[in-house]
Order: C-alpha cells, then structure tokens, then sequence
C-alpha cells in the first residue's frame, strides 16, 4: 500500500508535533505503508479561508490533491484540519459539479488539474479500517496494558459526518476499540468529547483558554495517565496551552502529558520516546512512558 | 379562532437562504440546541449561535456583518450535528462571513493570516525557525519542508475578487 502524505502546516512545525510526524512515519514504516510526501505542499485553505473565498480555497486544496492524483495515490493526513479541507473538495465536486470547472480554472493557471479522484483520509481512521486492528496487534512488541487514558477525538475529523463520512456519533467507539485491542484501557469522563478552543487560539486568546481550562480540568478531575489526541490543534492546546493554563488559573498540580495517537502505537512497536519526540512535549512524559515500559518489565513483553 | 403564524423573515434570510449552505435557514425555530451544545456559548456571555440565526431571520443586516461574533465560531459543528431542523449555523456564519468578507470587514487577525498565506505558501513560514531545523534533524527527519510560494503566487490576485 501506497500513499501520499500532506502534512499540513502544524505538524511539521511545532515543538510538540514533530514527534507526531516522526510516530506517523515510524507507525506507517512498520505496519508496511509506503508514502511520498505531497511535493511542495501548499496550505490546505483551512474553514477560516474558506469563509473568505470559498472557490479559491478550495482551489488551494485541490493543488494538493492534483499532485496526489498525477501520481495516482489516495492522500493521507495526520491534521483533522487538512482533513476537513481535503474532504470539501470531492463533496463540493460532487454536490456542486459546476465548481468542478470554477476550481480547474484557478488551477490551470498553475498548469495544474484536478478530477475528483483522489481519496482523503485521516491517519487514525486509515490505521482503523485498511490496517485493521489485527493485524496493528501483532506489529505490537510490548504490552500497553498498565496505562489509562483520555482517547480526545475533537472535532473536526468526525464533523459534519456526512462530509468526513467516519462515523456519526457523539461518542464515536473506533479509536478506543484499537487502543483497547492492544491492551490501553481507555476511560470515559465528562468534557472528553467537547471542543478544545483551539480554532480561537491566537484570534480569541480568552475564550479559547476558558475552553481549555474547562478540558483539561475534565481530565484532571478524572485521574488519567495522559490524553491521547488526534487532531494537532487539539494537542496544541492541551500540552502547548497547559502551562498558561496552570499560571493563569492557578492550578499547580496540573501535569497531564499528552502523547498523540500514532505515538502510543509507535512505543508499543518498540520505539524509544526520544525517536517519537516524547522528549519534545511542554508537559513532561516521562511518568506514562516509564509506566509503560514498567508494565512490559513485568512480562508484558510480547515478542 | 383562526389560528396564526409567525414566520420570520427578512431581506437578509432571502440573501442567506438563496446562498448555498443557507438554503434552510427558515427552518429554525429558534429551539436554543445549538446554543446548548456550543463550548463557545458556554464560556462567553456574548456569543449565542441562536440568537446570531435570529438577528438574521430578523434582518438585522448590518449590525450582524460588521459584527466580529461571527468570527467567533470554531466550525466544531456540533451544533450542525445536533440541529432537528437540518439547519447548520457553522455554514450559515460561515456565509456572514464571507458576505462580511465581500464589503470590508474582515477582523484585522484573520486578514494578516491571509495576507501571510498568500504570501508564503502556508500560514507559518516565519515562524518556522532554527529551532525547530535543529531538533528535526536530530530526528532525522527532513530540515527542508519543500514548501513554496509558486502555486499562491499565481492565484494571489484572485483571492477576494482580486483585492
Ligand atoms: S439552528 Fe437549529 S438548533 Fe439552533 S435554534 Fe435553530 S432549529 Fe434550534
Ligand atoms: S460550530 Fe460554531 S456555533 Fe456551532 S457549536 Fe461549534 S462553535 Fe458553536
């Protein structure tokens, strides 16, 4: 299997999201996924352009997807937001059809074309359904087992669902379901699935710390090893966000690490934090590590 | 008796509604879900998705285009989700926005956002730093991000009509 990789802006870019590109790129390596970045990425045109100038953003999107389609892959994301931005392309192409020539007018002028066939997708969703939880359990060279955390799905990889077309639900399942297959036990609490803040970051600076002070005293409140994200604005927020938080309202045993989905998968593969860019996070995460290798100490070792 | 009906609607429904993703807007019937369901709702006294849908459905025009509430949805969409009329405030302030955007107002963080992406490629080229080069290649991940400003170069001019 193949695909093309979009990276988005974030990712690559951020102190605590290098690590993401770095397990992503582990995660895919040893489960046998081939990829080849998107060459010269160009911004996704995220929701706030979008309400700017609809058919150039789109257009934005879709020189992305043009270069995936001349190479004749499916693209693949770890940002919720490119995502999202990635999706409205074929939805709009094939609910509008007449943006189809709008959107390839923009592009010619870059030489460029793009015919709806390429197919999005988010990391998590594509570790879920093409790889499959079988066969990710038996990648695993040491047992998780001894963790309990906050599996945070945030929003804009779930909705609308009938554009992201994942999974409808207020409490989707398929995220916990993998970890849970390789032995994480992932808790329910109050707060876990409502927003962040992070589209306010940098823009409503009050309101998104409001918000986020109100997530991360969920977690607090229910006693977890860490959180688990899959979005990148999401763990910006809580990792990046959790210091200000703690100073601004005066909270001082806050201390939750935060480690991103493909990171937990990659230290279970056998993978040193250092490697995954654990080391890189604002919040520490050397206790959820060394009580995960602690638990495989104990036997959890698996191959 | 003969029994009545409100029906609320105003010049500036029409615009909305005659947009797509507006299409629906008439259907509200004001129940407050949406208001319910939205963490920004929760922490600010001033942002209310229902009562945003009612300014329109009443068409207070231009009290809610130069008005920066818009602006302050996040698109989480929960509010989409959970709406039994099918109506979805994160399009329709998506489409104040634009309608904003059209006739001059656009909050000064969002147009310096745009001006950075349609200069560089990508909204973080500045702050992309020696910092972050230096830990990447310690990760032995690539230090070049191959982005570029080619492709925005060449539809700059058409963003926002031309402006
Ligand atoms: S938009 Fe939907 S949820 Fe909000 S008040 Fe109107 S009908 Fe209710
Ligand atoms: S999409 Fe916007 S209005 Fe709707 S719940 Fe989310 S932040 Fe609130």
């Amino acid at each position: 299997m193949k695909m093309a990789m979009a990276w988005g802006c974030l990712v690559p870019t951020r102190r605590s999201l290098i690590g993401y590109e770095a397990a992503t790129r582990k995660v895919l390596n040893h489960l046998g996924v081939e990829t080849v970045d998107i060459p010269n990425e160009t911004c996704c045109a995220p929701f706030w352009m979008q309400s700017l100038d609809f058919t150039t953003s789109l257009a934005m999107a879709a020189r992305n997807l043009a270069k995936a389609e001349e190479m004749g892959l499916d693209l693949l994301t770890p940002c919720s937001g490119c995502f999202h931005s990635y999706m409205r392309v074929n939805h709009t192409y094939e609910n509008h059809p007449e943006m189809r020539e709008k959107v390839n007018d923009i592009l010619a002028k870059a030489d460029l074309r793009y015919d709806g066939n390429v197919e999005s997708r988010h990391v998590v969703d594509f570790l879920y359904k093409d790889i499959g939880v079988n066969a990710i359990k038996e990648s695993m060279k040491i047992d998780l087992g001894e963790i309990e955390i906050g599996l945070r799905y945030g929003c804009h990889m779930l909705k609308p669902s009938d554009l992201l077309n994942i999974e409808y639900s207020e409490r989707p399942r398929f995220g916990d379901e993998l970890l849970e297959a390789v032995g994480v036990r992932c808790k329910e609490y109050t707060g876990r699935y409502r927003c962040c803040g992070g589209l306010l970051r940098g823009t409503q600076d009050d309101v998104a710390d409001y918000i986020l002070h109100d997530r991360l005293m969920d977690a607090k409140n229910a006693n977890l090893d860490g959180l688990v994200t899959v979005c990148s604005l999401c763990h910006i927020q809580h990792d990046m966000g959790q210091k200000s938080i703690k100073r601004k309202f005066g909270i001082e045993d806050l201390e939750i690490p935060v480690l991103h989905f493909p990171q937990l998968l990659a230290l279970g593969f056998g993978y040193s934090a250092e490697e995954i860019g654990l080391n890189l996070h604002t919040v520490k995460t050397d206790g959820i590590v060394a009580k995960i290798i602690a638990g495989a100490s104990k036997g959890g070792v698996k191959k | 008796m003969k029994r009545e009906y409100h029906i609320p609607t105003s010049s500036f429904t029409e615009e909305i509604a005659a947009l797509s993703g507006g299409e629906v807007i008439e259907k509200c019937i004001q129940c407050g879900i949406c208001t319910a369901s939205c963490e920004v709702a929760r922490v600010s006294e001033r942002y209310h998705p229902r009562r945003l849908i009612q300014k329109i459905l009443i068409g207070k025009r231009k009290e809610v285009l130069e008005s920066d509430l818009p602006w302050l949805c996040m698109t989480c969409r929960l509010c989409e989700e959970r709406c039994q009329e099918g109506v979805s405030p994160a399009d329709i302030f998506q489409l104040v926005r634009a309608l904003a955007a059209k006739e001059g107002f656009v909050p000064k963080v969002f147009a310096n956002a745009v001006d950075l992406v349609l200069r560089d490629g990508w909204l973080l080229a500045a702050s992309y730093s020696d910092f972050i080069e230096d830990e990447r290649e310690g990760m032995g991940l690539d230090v070049d991000l191959h982005w570029d400003d080619t492709f925005v170069q060449r539809l700059k001019a058409m963003f926002l009509g031309g402006a």
